[in-house]
């Protein structure tokens, strides 16, 4: 053996190290940069700002704002009790509370005290002086109206994500996209000063104005809230579309409740019972029937329809009238809410045509009103309809429909005969408030009724209920044409009805010579001994609305006289 | 060091001067490359790397170590080997007296209370007051005594090596000790003494069946060291799955793998690394060469692989020119001791090999250890520089074998 050997075996060991190295950098470099990447970096995340939400009118319904949180760090904290005390009379909070906080952290280096606190408490804080005491920036979500439209806003858990309404239907867009800081850091945690660490900023949340209009909502919720209140009933809801466009000027139920305290209220009191709850409309079903009805020529518009005498047996069904009539016309059998008139034309149609009439206005049928739950009511197929549905569907029974669905396809009569899809959003704004996208457009979904026959409900048949119900449902200078209902409350248990319960509701648009709005209350269970008929429970409120909305839209009063009244 | 250059004839032998100077540029370059990065690898978030304490610095201590070994280079360049040589007859032997005195050493540090304990093994001796941080591995000084002693020795007479009795076995004895010594508390450093001892014997012209009797009772001695330390055993089944534990045992091969692939092809750029801070233990000593990876790249550690290249071809270079058997077993011995030492140490990064404790030379924090580096270097140019003063030169003789 000679050096030479020696050597040429260095040189080729030296070279075998060299393809090592290559081999490292290439085959195995992923799986070791990877260990490299979670090992050395940390990232925090910068929170985006989430986006605002806005009345029809700019008015801010829900916002987000800068708030500090307070957070210490136990592991350089010398007297954790004595560091609590002080804190503990700023932040309101137990001394003891926060001792065990920092004492029993999970995390050694990091625990919260409190967060979101008030900038006077942060100032205060400061001024203390308290070593291992820190702040962090974070966005608080608040609704500064706070009941207003609650249903319809929303709230937000505290992981920042919308736990309901549009917060929850609009989370992606509103949410936006937290940025981030990535930061080098050495085996001990430390961040490596000056090293290259990346900052992602955030793009803040697109912010949505809504169609509700802030000042028609407060007085539909106040107004809603007093009637509830004074027949002391199990809930209430109403809302106000514009017939015209589809958009939703007002929504609301009772019980409410305060997105900015959510946890302090029931599940119940935040559901919104405007779209989840499917109720059987009772009589406000009538004028869809007696629309088709007259469409398909089962009845002529002058046509009498012998009413029986509020006494009439239906192949075996005995059905009654709350006021006995003989011959009525059409116009009539809506205005006296004729049972019996209804169950006539019903029969004459048969199921199928029926069916087919229900399920057109969008019955049975989820509205896509963009908010979460929404129910698409209960509408049978025919196989499973029995003798008694050809009467009982057209006043308004065997079958369940959620309010919206109810103001959506009533509005057809007040626009010229169209389904329209009902609408909360009028546009997205980016964060810096240029239009994203706009929703203005009516979005019509198809002509439910022709032209002559919606204007004959309207300026006709609905006007004749009104009349009829003097003055609970009439406002003067706004004639009003609409449709009254009193169900019974089928009793979930049992089957059948409820005794003395029963869901109060009036529908009406106005003015009809010109509609501006439709709207819509249910009072479910008023306390029967003081009344529950849908005119003098539920209509009052609508009455009221109507007038305070309209005046408020600044909507010219129709001379009255001039007026045709039926 | 054109001082030193132009104090000679250049016409006579431009080769010789032409290796010399290759062998000193070379390391220049190296201890250069290594006084930077031990610099950058110490970066750490607890301690400033350079202070106005110049000389307490992490730098500062490895500039003037490295500073002091290339003056070391160019003062025993200056026929220093002469001195080692063996003598015909004479009574004392300079190489002899200095493989015993090492010998003394080496066996005094065992002993508690002159040795220091440091990371569990007895290797350290403590050199002054504690303030002044001078301590030396007299492993790094047994290396060059082994190294001189064998040359000396097997050049002592001709034909030396081919009798068992007065050649072979001295020789072997001579290397079982040393190794036995150092390995007992370093074993990579043990092992590499016994490869580089076994090669020079070899290379000096062993016969086969002479050595066979040896191989019995090296590699017997070997296991024994292997076995009588149970994180050397350890550390031989990490070897075989670094993966089955990355966060206990396999943690620093698999350290080491992610501070090289960090570096890619143009690294991280000088100063730019990470897993110096804290990830990478011994990222300034036995792991600088990781750290290279990651902060200047493939590119980078081809560098510093080609300047040791560049070494070992100089080393061959004087081992074919030197004109007589001991400066052709110095050259070799030294020239193999530094290229086999990088490739052990570049082998256990790359997790070629397991880990053991051996640093690349003239690069990794050492301390004084650099200095005796400095001075087997300087052995190296000083058989470079030598050549008879006739003209007829010995080009092409190659080394008996």
């Amino acid at each position: 053996m000679s050096a030479r050997f020696v050597f040429v075996v260095a040189l080729l060991l030296f070279v075998g190290l060299a393809v090592r190295l290559a081999y490292i950098n290439t085959i195995m470099s992923e799986r070791l940069l990877d260990i490299a990447d979670s090992q050395q970096r940390s990232r925090m995340v910068i929170d985006a700002r989430r986006g605002t939400i806005l009345d029809v009118r700019g008015r801010l319904m829900a916002g987000s704002r800068p708030r500090y949180s307070v957070y210490a760090d136990p592991a350089i904290i010398e007297n954790p009790d004595e560091v609590a005390r002080q804190l503990g009379m700023v932040l309101e909070v137990d001394p003891g509370r926060l001792e065990n906080e920092m004492r029993s952290s999970s995390s050694p280096r990091f625990c919260w005290l409190k967060r979101l606190i008030d900038d006077a408490q942060a100032d205060a804080i400061r001024s203390m002086h308290i070593y291992g005491i820190g702040f962090i920036s974070e966005f608080e979500r608040y609704w500064p109206m706070d009941f207003t439209a609650a249903h319809v806003l929303g709230f937000v858990g505290s992981d920042g994500h919308g736990l309901g309404g549009m917060e929850m239907r609009h989370d992606a867009h509103l949410s936006g996209k937290p940025g981030y800081r990535t930061t080098l850091r050495d085996a001990r945690r430390r961040a490596i000063g000056g090293k290259v660490s990346r900052i992602v900023a955030p793009k803040d949340g697109s912010h949505l104005v809504l169609t509700i209009d802030s000042v028609i909502q407060h007085i539909v919720e106040k107004r809603l809230a007093e009637q509830v209140e004074h027949y002391d009933a199990e809930c209430g809801i109403a809302i106000v579309m514009d017939p015209k466009s589809g958009d939703i000027l007002a929504m609301s139920c009772v019980p409410t409740f305060d997105p900015n305290r959510y946890k302090d209220f029931s599940v119940a009191s935040r559901r919104n019972r405007a779209v989840t709850d499917p109720i059987e409309p009772g009589s406000v079903f009538k004028p869809f029937i007696a629309a088709a009805a007259l469409e398909q020529g089962f009845v002529g518009p002058r046509e009498l329809i012998d009413c029986q005498n509020g006494l009439y047996n239906f192949d075996g069904r005995l059905m009654r009238d709350t006021s006995p009539h003989g011959e009525m016309n059409i116009k009539d059998i809506i205005a006296y809410s004729s049972n019996i008139g209804m169950g006539i034309i019903g029969t004459r149609m048969g199921d199928e045509v029926l069916y087919d009439a229900v399920t057109r206005y969008g019955f049975g049928s989820r509205t896509q009103v963009g908010l979460a739950g929404e129910s698409s009511g209960i509408v049978y197929d025919t196989k499973r309809w029995s003798s008694y549905s050809k009467t009982s569907v057209p006043m308004g029974q065997e079958l369940a429909i959620t309010p919206i669905q109810l103001v959506t396809a009533f509005s057809s009569f007040f626009n010229g005969g169209f389904l329209l899809r009902p609408k909360l959003i009028r546009s997205r704004l980016r964060a810096d408030f240029t239009i994203e996208e706009s929703f203005v457009e009516p979005d019509i979904i198809c002509r439910v009724v022709p032209e002559d026959i919606a204007h004959y409900m309207l300026t006709q048949a609905l006007p004749a209920v009104v009349a009829r119900h003097r003055p609970e449902l009439d406002v003067a200078e706004y004639p009003t044409a609409g449709k009254t209902g009193t169900a019974q409350v089928p009793d979930p248990v049992k089957g059948g009805y409820e005794n003395n319960a029963y869901l109060s509701s009036f529908i009406a648009g106005a003015p009809y010579t010109d509609p501006q709005i439709v709207v819509l209350v249910m009072i479910r269970k008023p306390e029967s001994s003081r009344g529950y008929l849908g005119y003098a429970v539920a209509g009052p409120v609508v009455r009221d609305i109507t007038r305070s909305t309209l005046q408020y839209l600044q909507v010219p009063p129709v001379n009255t006289q001039a007026s045709a009244r039926p | 060091m054109s001082q030193f250059i132009s104090n000679q004839t250049f016409n006579l032998e431009r080769r010789h001067e032409s290796n010399a100077t290759g062998i000193v540029v070379a390391a220049a370059c190296l201890l250069t490359i290594g006084v930077v990065m031990v610099a950058s690898a110490g970066a750490n978030l607890d301690e400033p790397v350079i202070t106005w304490q110049f000389w307490k610095s992490l730098f500062g201590r490895q500039a003037i170590f490295s500073g002091s070994s290339l003056v070391a280079i160019l003062i025993v360049a200056h026929g220093f080997h002469r001195l080692f040589v063996w003598r015909p007859g004479g009574w004392v032997q300079p190489a002899f007296a200095f493989y015993l005195a090492t010998v003394g050493i080496l066996a005094a540090v065992l002993i508690p209370g002159i040795g220091v304990m440091r990371k569990g093994a007895r290797r350290w001796m403590q050199l002054g007051p504690d303030s002044l941080g001078l301590s030396f591995q007299p492993s790094e000084l047994a290396k060059l005594a082994l190294v001189v002693f064998l040359a000396a020795f097997l050049s002592s007479s001709a034909n030396r090596i081919r009798s068992f009795w007065k050649g072979l076995l001295p020789a072997c004895l001579a290397i079982g000790i040393i190794v036995s010594l150092v390995g007992k508390e370093d074993f990579g450093t043990g092992a590499l003494l016994a490869l580089v001892g076994g090669m020079m014997v070899v290379v000096a012209g062993a016969k086969w069946r002479h050595l066979l009797i040896f191989a019995v009772p090296a590699i017997s001695g070997l296991v024994f060291l292997v076995v009588s330390r149970p994180y050397r055993v350890e550390r031989l089944m990490v070897f075989r799955n670094i993966w089955a534990d990355p966060q206990g045992a396999g943690y620093h091969p698999v350290q080491s793998l992610v501070t090289i692939a960090s570096g890619g092809l143009f690294g991280r750029g000088l100063g730019s690394g990470v897993q110096k801070y804290g990830y990478l233990p011994e990222s300034r000593s036995d792991f600088i060469f990781s750290v290279i990876c990651e902060e200047s790249g493939m590119i980078g550690a081809l560098v510093v692989i080609s300047l040791f290249l560049l070494l070992m071809w100089f080393g061959w270079r004087t081992v074919r020119l030197s004109h007589s058997t001991y400066g052709r077993l110095l050259a070799f011995g030294v020239t193999s001791m530094f290229v086999f030492q990088a490739l052990i140490n570049i082998a256990v990064v790359t997790v070629c090999a397991p880990t053991k404790g051996i640093s690349l030379p003239l690069i990794s924090a050492g301390g004084s250890g650099v200095l005796f580096l400095g001075v087997a270097l300087g052995l190296l140019v000083s058989v470079a520089r030598d050549y008879p003063d006739t003209a007829n030169e010995f080009s092409g003789d190659e080394v008996a074998g």
